[in-house]
Formats: structure tokens, C-alpha cells, sequence
């Protein structure tokens, strides 16, 4: 899970960029609107956090032209006057969802997890694959009620494949979206970190599509179409 | 009394114009009165020199009592009379010759003054009418026209009287067309009165319908052309409201100003307050939430203030209501709630457009926080007001939790995220339009919202 933090108070976005980091995120952050608009526009998030008062391009344009652009990332805006001309405008922008100044970190991350999960198509904030269990909002993992100690970057994996249930992953794709843009990528990397998560799982969910990418297929769909078969 | 300019027009101009009608009147009718009262008399006098003329004396010294004279002496009774007579030593008097038109009767000969030769009189008649007579004393001498006689210092007294009963008949006709004149003259002086006034205070009537409807919100400015004299006070008027709307624009600039340059610095402080569990982050964190509800509370207060004093805003409540239904709808779209608007077209808010959104986007928020899935949203107008309600089948409050609901920084749920202010906000809003706001619970299970605001024609 990749977000992108458009914050020009630096006090703010080092506040966002900490505590994301902390619920398990990787993290881009930019301090202007244009630099941010270009950011949103090649990277792939999968949620971006956009301050309306920005220097360089305001917020709402910054979101015109996205929208504008064909990007269709799940964006929320900060509202510093918190009048509600600002947020009908903001969402009629293409913005998913406001949270008004002054917030609370939390509420800034529940709504994050909530639009992440939305664009995914998930409604509860717990995501299920036969014994193995994601809740999103401890950023806790459990295996048939045992919990499994996680890195960042593990989890990260396991939730991006678990958002993305019952579709074949490519490496280039988790790589975008597990790795901050400063980061040095390596693709090879990503099977080891698979390799890790299986063992630590011990369950055997992911599996490898030779020379497409991995998938976490869903168990009750794949009940289903047995089902269906027999 | 003179307070109102309708007074004073009729105070400095129908009253003196009365007077002078009134006054005008008097003269005409004395100089009249006068006038006629001359013409009798004179007719009268030219009688008696007529008789004085003719009377004459015997050689024996009597008077000779055919005397001539027109045929209104001859007619019994007419009005016209003449009598002459001489006064005895007992200061009585010996009637020596009379008119026809006396038959039997004697006039009524009034105190003989000793110094005049002659006088007028008022006296009775002999039908009991006023009668004008006037009175010549003659030496007998002069009536003998120089001839010898025995008595020559004898003294005559010709009485010529005439009826005074044809004066009180012009004077009849004349206090008639008198009493017409000034009659039609009051009837004009009111209508030339009621004209003015209404003509005069038309246009200040006019400016004050349109400053009621700049108040009301019906109008923005004072339109329409005034007199020259009252062309200026609108214009003044007209500059007046320009200026509040500038002021107010920039208070509520201001305003925003503030509140972005106060929430950013809270929002940090509580935010790196979170981290730790020290009793100084734990005070910050308290201090923090106090300062922020402060902070909202008395911008969002300062912010009406400022509102209010906005002259001939309004707002139609349908096109608002649609646009957060719309922008709401949209990031609660994973919640399948279900909508219904009954805001008929047409009603329109004494206020501003962003205080409405204030109400409404708070209390839309709140019932879409809590919602199951369904959102009733009704407006009607009642009287002079406009009833906003929105019906939620959510949980809904107890009777008891509600008026703490409304009060500041107050939340009753601590574990969903949000500030608490939402509904206190409201109240603060809508008090500040005289406005109320109830609780209560909705016929569709959770909680009703209502709200009344002042509502513009």
C-alpha cells in the first residue's frame, strides 16, 4: 500500500508522513501543487491526501486535472476553513472523501484505510482468505487466530494482495506499490519477500502465476465455481 | 403630533389656509351685511324726506294729515309706515296722522333723544315684525312754509319704518351662498390636501417599502427614481449598503484568515501530542481540544455576527440542500443509503447561502454518519418561517442526550472520529437567526432534526 501526502505545512505532512509510515504504508510526499500534481499523475497510489491551500497549484486544480487526466486514485482533501462551500466544491472536483482542519491523525488514517478498501471493493475493514485473517485497521495479522509477526514491507504485500483478492499481481505492479520513489527498486527482491511471507504464514494463499506475477485466489469463490462444476 | 410630515403639511398648510377661508368669509358677509344695512337705511331716509317734503300744517295750526305717498303705505300692513305725531306735555304722544298700511295700529315709538333732529330706531311692528324707523323732528313753522300760524315753535315728529324682514331675507341668501362658498372651499382645501400629502409622501412611502424589502432580503438595493430631494438619501442609502457588504467581506476574510492561521499550529500540537502518555502531552492534548472548540465555536459565532449584518441576503434553500445531498451521497456512496428530497422550488432563506450550508451540511453529515440506509430530507414553509427537517434511521438519541447534543464541544460518541461540533455549530448559527433547533425522534426510527429559520418572501 503506496500513498502520496500533498502537504505544503511541513510540520503536518512530517506528522502524516510518521504515523502512515507507522500503520505500514510506504510514503511519497510533496509540498507543492505542482510537483504533487505531477507525482499523482505517474506514480501509482493507492490513495493520495491532498491539502486544498497549496502553493504553486491550489488543491481543487491539482484535482481538476487528475480527474481530468484519466487518474482515478482515491483522493482525500484537507480543508483548512472547513466551510462547506469548500468541500462541495472539492468533491464535486473528484475528490472520495474531506476531513476538516483541525483533525486528528487517526481520523485522517481511518479515512485512508476506508477509501483504500472501497477502491478494492472490500465493505469491512477485515479482510478474509480462507484461515488467514488481515484487519486493517490494527494493521494485525492473524493465521487461524494466531497472530503473525509482519514487517512493514511484508505486510504491505500481504495487504495490497489480499486488497486485490482473487487477482494476478505482476511484480512491477507490487514493486510500484510497496516501495517509496526514492527508493532503490529491485524486482528480484519481491520474490524474497514472498518467500518470506509464505513461511511466517505457514498457510500456503499465495500463489506464483509463472511469468505473470502472484495472486490470492479467494477460497469461497473458488468453492463456488467447484460447486457449480460437480 | 408634529413627529409625522403628514402633520406638518396639514399643521402649516390646510389650517392656515382655513383660517384665512374663515376669516375671508367674516369680511365678505360684514362688508355685506353693511352694505345692504347703508341701501336700507338710505331707501329709508328718502322716504322721510319724501313726507317732510309734503307734510304741511293748517293755518290753524294742525297738522293736515292727507299726505300722498305709494301705494306700500296704502296696503294694510305692508311693512311700509309712516306716522307723525308731536309729544305732550306729559312726554306722551298724540298720534296726528298715520299710513293706511297701519289701519288701526300705532307705532311704537322708541325713547325721543332731546338733542337730535333726527334718528334711527329699531322697533316692533305692528304684525310683531322688526321694524327699521327713522325719525325727523320739524317745527311746525317750516311745515306752515313760512305762513302765520299760531303755534309756529310747535314740534312735529315724522316716523317713516319699514320692515326689516326683506334684510333677513337676502341675509338668508346671502349666509347660503356664503355657507356653499366656504363648504366648497373645505371640500377643495381637504382634497388639495389629501393630494399633496399623498403626492409629497409617495416617494418617501415608496423608499420605505423598498428599505423593508432590502431587510427582508426580498432586494439587494434601493431601485427606482426618487425626487430630487430624496434622490440623494437613496443614493446614500445605496453606498451604505455597498460599504456593510465590503465590511463584512472583509471581516469574514479576516475571519478565515484566522481560522486557518489558528487550526494548522493546533492541529500539530495535538497531533505530536498523540505520542506520548506524559502528563505534559496528556495536558497538551486536553488544553488543545479546549482551544480548538474555542477556536470553532467563536469563528463560526464571529462569522454569523458578521452574516447577519448583511442587508437583503437570500438564499433559495432547494438548489443548496441538492448540492451537499450530491457531494455526501457521493463519498458515502459504499453505504447504499437511500435519499429522499421534499424541498419544493421556490423557498428562499432570509440569509446567507454559506450559513444554510453550515445548518444543512452539518446535520446531513451527522445522519449520513448514522444512517442505516435511509435519509428522509423534507422543507415547507410555515408562516414567515421555513421548516428544514432530516429523518435518519439510525440509532437515534434518547431523550435525555439530545439537549446535550446541541450544546459546545460536546460528543456523545467518542469513537467514531469527528470534532463533536457539527450539531453545536448549528445551534450557534441558528440562534444567531433567531432561529431554533429541535431533536427529536423520526417516524422512520433514528433521529429528526429540525430547524427553523426565518424564510424570505
Amino acid at each position: 500500500m503506496k500513498i502520496l501526502v500533498i502537504e505544503d505545512e511541513p510540520a503536518i505532512q512530517r506528522q502524516l508522513i510518521e504515523a502512515f509510515k507507522e500503520a505500514n504504508y510506504a510514503v511519497d510526499a510533496s509540498g507543492d501543487g505542482e510537483e504533487g500534481e505531477y507525482m499523482g499523475e505517474s506514480g501509482s497510489y493507492d490513495a493520495i491526501i491532498l491539502d486544498l491551500g497549496l502553493p504553486g497549484k491550489d488543491g481543487i486544480s491539482v484535482l481538476k486535472s487528475w480527474r481530468a487526466n484519466g487518474v482515478t486514485t482515491p483522493v482525500l482533501i484537507l480543508t483548512a476553513r472547513g466551510v462547506w462551500s469548500e468541500r462541495v466544491e472539492g468533491i464535486d472536483a473528484g475528490a472520495d472523501d474531506y476531513v476538516a482542519k483541525p483533525y486528528q491523525i487517526e481520523e485522517v488514517l481511518a479515512r485512508i484505510r476506508a477509501l483504500v478498501r472501497r477502491a478494492a471493493g472490500h465493505v469491512s475493514s477485515e479482510i478474509k482468505c480462507g484461515p488467514l485473517r488481515l484487519d486493517t485497521k490494527s494493521t494485525r495479522v492473524t493465521v487461524e487466530g494466531n497472530p503473525v509477526k509482519l514487517t512493514s514491507l511484508e505486510y504491505r504485500l500481504l495487504s495490497y494482495l489480499l486488497h486485490h483478492i482473487g487477482r494476478v499481481v505482476s511484480r512491477g505492479e507490487l514493486v510500484e506499490h510497496l516501495y517509496e520513489q526514492d527508493f532503490d527498486r529491485d524486482s528480484n527482491t519481491i520474490e524474497v519477500f514472498v518467500g518470506r511471507l509464505r513461511k511466517k504464514l505457514g498457510v500456503d494463499v499465495i500463489k506464483t502465476v509463472r511469468g505473470l506475477g502472484y495472486c490470492i485466489e479467494d477460497p469461497e469463490k473458488v468453492n463456488g465455481e467447484a460447486t457449480a462444476d460437480s | 403630533m408634529l413627529g409625522s410630515i403628514r402633520a406638518r403639511l396639514l399643521v402649516f398648510s390646510a389650517i392656515p389656509s382655513l383660517l384665512f377661508l374663515i376669516v375671508g368669509a367674516l369680511v365678505v358677509l360684514g362688508l355685506a351685511r353693511g352694505i345692504q344695512r347703508e341701501d336700507f337705511i338710505d331707501t329709508l331716509e328718502v322716504e322721510l324726506f319724501q313726507f317732510v317734503a309734503w307734510a304741511h300744517v293748517n293755518d290753524d295750526g294742525t297738522f293736515d294729515p292727507q299726505l300722498p305717498g305709494a301705494t306700500r303705505f296704502e296696503t294694510a300692513f305692508s311693512g311700509w309706515y309712516y306716522q307723525v305725531f308731536q309729544m305732550n306735555d306729559a312726554r306722551g304722544i298724540d298720534v296726528v296722522a298715520t299710513s293706511q298700511s297701519l289701519q288701526q295700529a300705532r307705532l311704537n315709538i322708541p325713547n325721543i333723544p332731546e338733542d337730535s333732529n333726527r334718528w334711527f330706531a329699531e322697533t316692533v311692528g305692528p304684525t310683531g315684525d322688526r321694524l327699521m324707523i327713522v325719525v325727523q323732528r320739524v317745527r311746525a313753522s317750516t311745515l306752515a312754509d313760512n305762513r302765520p300760524i299760531p303755534n309756529p315753535d310747535d314740534q312735529f315728529f315724522i316716523a317713516v319704518a319699514r320692515s326689516t324682514e326683506p334684510l333677513n331675507e337676502t341675509n338668508q341668501l346671502l349666509y347660503r351662498a356664503l355657507g356653499i362658498g366656504i363648504a366648497i372651499g373645505v371640500v377643495y382645501l381637504a382634497l388639495s390636501t389629501i393630494f399633496l400629502v399623498t403626492f409629497t409622501i409617495a416617494p418617501i412611502q415608496r423608499a420605505q417599502r423598498s428599505l423593508h424589502a432590502i431587510r427582508s432580503g426580498d432586494a439587494k438595493r434601493l431601485s427606482g427614481s426618487f425626487p430630487r430631494e430624496i434622490e440623494p438619501l437613496a443614493e446614500e442609502i445605496n453606498l451604505l449598503i455597498d460599504e456593510n457588504e465590503k465590511v463584512v467581506e472583509r471581516a469574514r476574510t479576516q475571519v478565515g484568515n484566522l481560522a486557518h492561521a489558528l487550526k494548522t499550529p493546533l492541529s500539530i500540537l495535538n497531533n505530536d501530542a498523540q505520542e506520548g502518555d506524559t502528563s505534559l502531552s496528556n495536558s497538551v492534548r486536553e488544553q488543545v481540544a479546549l482551544m480548538r472548540g474555542q477556536v470553532d465555536r467563536y469563528l463560526a459565532r464571529a462569522r454569523v455576527a458578521a452574516t447577519s449584518q448583511v442587508l437583503g441576503a437570500r438564499t433559495e434553500a432547494a438548489p443548496v440542500i441538492a448540492r451537499l445531498v450530491r457531494a455526501l451521497s457521493k463519498i458515502n456512496l459504499d453505504k447504499g443509503i437511500e435519499v429522499s428530497q421534499n424541498v419544493p422550488e421556490g423557498l428562499y432563506l432570509r440569509g446567507e447561502q454559506q450559513d444554510l450550508e453550515e445548518v444543512i451540511g452539518n446535520i446531513l453529515e451527522n445522519a449520513f454518519k448514522w444512517a442505516k440506509g435511509r435519509i428522509e430530507i423534507h422543507v415547507r414553509k410555515v408562516d414567515e418561517d421555513l421548516v428544514f427537517s432530516v429523518c435518519d434511521d439510525g440509532p437515534g438519541l434518547a431523550p435525555d442526550e439530545r439537549p446535550q447534543a446541541l450544546r459546545r464541544g460536546q460528543r456523545l460518541d467518542e469513537t467514531t472520529p469527528g470534532t463533536g461540533l457539527g450539531l453545536s455549530i448549528v445551534s450557534d448559527i441558528v440562534s444567531a437567526y433567531g432561529g431554533e433547533v429541535e431533536l427529536d425522534e423520526a417516524s422512520i426510527g433514528g433521529l429528526e432534526v429540525r430547524v427553523t429559520l426565518p424564510s424570505a418572501r
